[in-house]
């Protein structure tokens, strides 16, 4: 029953993350501050560098090694993570290529009023959770089939790390629909909130498949390292380096990375 | 003696890759394409990252833990990675430096550009960029000549012929747009895309030096030159790479340089 419980916690906190990013739209007049999204940005970006790591490549190469692998245990690892890359950059061609743009206007913008462009952009969102939300799954699927090389901590850290990068998220959905007058405040953090619903339904997903087909675990674990390695490397990073503060978001990625990296030493 | 060879070897290396991607500049006429550009500047991110980690941040941890630093065995990596940060920080914003392809000098006397050179500050900007590479090939060589088996022959040599690697485009990158944008002669160019290169080996011996005086703060040094190439990923190259045009190469650069690092360390290191 115990372990329900933290796969339940551990489930919602990506989510709470949104929700509370959503709901900016009640507080914020334009937008985020740039200093703290740039800190969060970076800090979101350290820690899930280090994660995919620590958490995910080396646990998923270990359990090749465990399985008899030998100098061939990299293979799973590497089929996932290319998979999980592979598998971002192809929802970004079909989805839309509006999403980075938008999400780097810096305050909200009205003068696409009435546009679709809102929507589209939460329907982006939406659409990114889903292996973000994957990759804890995966996680806590590993936790719950026992194996040694995923703790209960490390799941959770990869949860909390989930949610610190959704927390930005879920404001640049609710906040521009909600302030250019296109809906309501409460339904603009209502579609806010429902971008990240997304992320423990696919988790369960996850949970529910693994249990089914163990044996995938390492690849699975690798596609989910992948995943955030892409968000990373063509969100993350290139938002917390444009225009000013640039050094608060170097600065906070070193820190989020050295704290997950000894989280993964202290706690397992 | 074998320990001389290796260290030499493992430290040209990496100036082998430099000089043979400077040396584009005589088979290649027109600039680089820019996609290409962005596809090989994120490999040389993603050969830089896991490096960074495989290389460098778990062997140093290695170290600690079998000096009998149980739990706390990551304070030397913490420690080290976050003043390699904070170090490449600091001579980033006092540097006067300019990268190839830009025209926005960065460092202090950013309005006065006649105190220093275009091609000075071209310079300083492949070198601040270059010496944290330097030195962590050479951190690596100076725990395998201390005689420590955390680190072996293979994982320096692992490091070394990534950095390679990352280093032929590089070299390329560098040597190609002087002769294209800047109009300097393709011999120049070269030279320019060399010497860019051989502040690594000079990096590696000093670090060498350092630590044969120093043996002990070896896995400080390790993670901080971890630190020092992270910081060159995260404030240089990708963003570099995500610039002007999107472009899905420089994640797949990423992708492809982080796996063939990894896959090296597996199955040499």
């Amino acid at each position: 029953m115990q372990e329900f419980w933290q796969v339940f916690f551990g489930l919602l906190i990506p989510l709470l993350g949104t929700t509370l990013g959503a709901a900016m739209v009640f507080f914020l007049k334009d937008g985020m501050n740039d200093r703290v999204k740039k800190v969060l940005l970076g800090f979101a970006a350290g820690v899930m560098i280090a994660a995919s790591i620590w958490s995910l490549l080396d646990p998923s190469i270990n359990l090749a090694v465990e399985a008899g692998w030998g100098k061939w245990s990299w293979v799973p690892a590497a089929i996932g993570f290319l998979l999980g890359v592979g598998f971002l950059l192809l929802i970004d061609y079909i989805v839309l290529k509006v999403r980075p743009k938008v999400m780097k206007r810096k305050n909200i913008d009205c003068s696409n009023k009435y546009s679709h462009k809102n929507m589209k952009l939460f329907m982006a969102v939406t659409i990114h959770n889903i292996p973000e939300g994957m990759a804890v799954g995966v996680m806590f699927a590993g936790m719950l089939s026992g194996s040694s090389v995923i703790t209960f901590a490390s799941a959770m850290v990869l949860s909390i790390g989930m949610a610190i990068q959704n927390f930005p998220e879920g404001g640049i959905v609710s906040m521009p629909l909600g302030i250019c007058g296109e809906m309501s405040k409460k339904k603009a953090f209502a579609f806010g909130t429902l971008s990240g619903v997304v992320e423990p339904i696919a988790a369960v997903l996850a949970i529910l498949l693994l249990r089914w087909v163990n044996v995938l675990l390492p690849y699975f674990l690798s596609f989910a390292a992948g995943v955030m390695i892409y968000v990373v490397i063509e969100e993350l990073i290139p938002e917390s380096q444009l225009g000013k503060h640039t050094t608060w978001a170097s600065l906070s990625l070193a820190i989020g990375f050295v704290v997950m990296m000894i989280l993964d030493i202290a706690l397992s | 003696m074998s320990d001389f060879w290796n260290v030499f070897v493992g430290l040209l290396i990496p100036l082998a890759g430099t000089v043979l991607g400077a040396s584009m500049v005589f088979l290649i006429r027109n600039n680089i394409n820019q996609n290409v550009n962005k596809f090989l500047l994120g490999f040389a991110a993603g050969v830089m990252i896991a490096a960074s980690i495989w290389s460098l941040l778990i062997p140093a941890m290695e170290i600690s833990e079998n000096s009998g630093m149980g739990k706390l065995s990551f304070i030397p990596a913490a420690t080290g990675f976050a003043v390699g940060i904070a170090f490449l920080l600091v001579l980033d914003t006092l540097i006067p430096h300019l990268h190839p392809g830009s025209t926005e000098p960065e460092g202090i006397h950013k309005g006065d550009k006649k105190k220093h050179s275009k091609k000075s500050m071209l310079f300083m900007a492949v070198t601040l960029h270059n010496i944290p590479e330097g030195m962590a090939v050479g951190v690596m060589y100076a725990g395998l000549v201390s005689g420590n088996t955390s680190i072996t022959a293979a994982s320096a040599l692992v490091l070394s012929l990534g950095i390679a690697i990352q280093n032929f485009p590089e070299g390329a990158i560098i040597s190609i747009p002087l002769k294209t944008d800047k109009g300097m002669s393709k011999g120049k160019a070269f030279l320019f895309g060399t010497f860019s290169g051989v502040v690594e080996p000079i990096a590696g011996l000093l670090s060498i030096l350092l630590i044969k005086w120093a043996s002990a703060l070896l896995p400080y040094f390790l993670s901080f030159a971890a630190g020092a190439m992270i910081y060159v990923v995260v404030e240089e190259l990708i963003p570099e790479a995500q610039s002007d045009k999107h472009s899905n190469l420089c994640t797949i650069g990423v992708a492809v340089g982080f796996l063939l690092m990894m896959i090296l360390d597996v199955t040499l290191g």
